[in-house]
């Protein structure tokens, strides 16, 4: 019901910014999914690890951030 | 997603068509270990060239990856060598190397004076004491271009070595600077939630005038706290120890007092939303300070401190609910 709140990203934007250095992707899937295959210069923080991990791979709680899973949920 | 919204990151939006997308769409993916994991990847560091920027001709990356060292001896060894080129070639008729008015023998005063033609060239000084015949001209006037070159890049990394250097000073005393207003405003924050909390005790409670000053206590505080979360997440540069230490007692004492003040306040005034947006700030920052969650470790005594700001953060959680 909350995914409609959360602003979306396009794939358009996502590959015209891919080396953009001020914009992070962030894969959440678990890390052998990213060790497959990923969005190139996507970091990876599994989900599971968000709470954790975040303020350590996320340190700027200001900058753009791109999340992404496996598919459309 | 909601989660990292929640810890409050402020700007994330959600790829949803997630990797299933993307390579339905063709676009190329990348695989295996290669950035760290759980790390920041370089890519935040320093922009990638875009594939579009021309790649820098082969001779000029070269020189750019060498160390000054290397490059004062390339230099050296191209017009040591060049001067014996110059001497050999001298045995061929009409090449070689000629003084104004004959030209020079083959002994080894011939060879001193090859190799002194061959730096006066490299230095592109040119006296035209000594001038080049024949196919060695050629050759004078590369090396005058090669060495020209390498000497620039010689220059130009001694110059970016010492901006390097004063980029790093910057930076130090930005930090000092930095280090030395979070020590001042905790000390001023902390003594205003003192002075506040004298209205406190004996069943007496904070006035609704106070409010406001409670409020901006309450956001500076919060900030200040930021500052010193910040310094510890981002261990580029770490104060001194017993700086720190003085920050976190400040921080400490800061939060077991506003605490107190929190607990004597009517309920009423204690909702307010600026002020209860401030301490749902100040306890989920306060929450991720302690002895082990910090990326960096600090000695034992620091440590203590920080798991005592961490068990403040849990009390004014619990509180708030």
């Amino acid at each position: 019901m909350t995914e409609t709140l959360v602003p979306q990203i396009s794939r358009e934007e996502l590959v015209a910014r891919l080396h953009d250095p001020s914009l992070t992707i962030v894969n959440v899937l678990a890390r052998e999914a990213w060790r497959a295959q990923r969005i190139p210069g996507s970091i990876s923080l599994p989900e599971a690890e968000i709470s954790e991990q975040a303020a350590r791979v996320l340190p700027d709680r200001d900058a753009d951030i791109a999340v992404y899973c496996a598919s459309p949920t | 997603m909601r989660l990292l919204h929640d810890l409050g990151y402020t700007r994330v939006r959600d790829f949803d068509g997630g990797i299933a997308e993307w390579t339905e769409a063709g676009l190329p993916v990348e695989r295996g270990d290669l950035p760290l994991v759980a790390s920041r990847p370089e890519r935040s560091a320093r922009p990638r060239p875009s594939a579009s920027e021309p790649s820098r001709a082969g001779v000029l990356a070269w020189v750019s990856r060498r160390s000054i060292g290397t490059l004062l001896w390339t230099w050296l060894s191209i017009n040591l060598v060049c001067g014996v080129v110059y001497w050999l070639v001298s045995f061929i008729p009409g090449h070689g190397l000629r003084e104004p008015a004959q030209p020079m023998g083959h002994g080894a005063a011939a060879l001193l004076e090859s190799v002194y033609f061959s730096f006066v060239t490299g230095l592109s000084i040119g006296f035209g004491d000594i001038v080049p015949v024949g196919a060695v001209r050629v050759l004078a006037v590369l090396q005058g271009g090669v060495c020209l070159l390498v000497f620039g890049a010689i220059i130009s990394k001694l110059v970016s070595g010492r901006q390097e250097e004063l980029t790093e000073e910057i930076h130090h005393i930005a930090f000092e600077d930095r280090l030395g207003r979070v020590r001042t405003n905790l000390h001023l924050v902390v003594s205003e939630i003192q002075q506040i909390s004298e209205s406190c005790g004996d069943g007496r409670r904070p006035s609704a005038g106070m409010q406001g000053r409670i409020e901006s206590a309450a956001a500076i505080f919060s900030g200040e706290l930021r500052a010193v979360h910040d310094l510890l997440y981002r261990p580029q540069t770490s104060p001194d120890e017993d700086v720190l230490e003085s920050i976190l007692a400040h921080l400490e004492g800061g939060l077991r007092d506003f605490r107190q003040l929190l607990a004597c306040m009517s309920d009423e005034l204690r909702r307010t939303p600026s002020l209860a947006a401030n301490v749902r700030v100040l306890a989920r920052l306060a929450n991720e300070i302690c002895g082990e969650c910090v990326p960096r470790e600090h000695a034992p005594h620091l440590k203590v401190w920080m798991d005592r700001i961490q068990g403040h953060a849990r009390e004014l959680a619990s509180a708030r609910a």
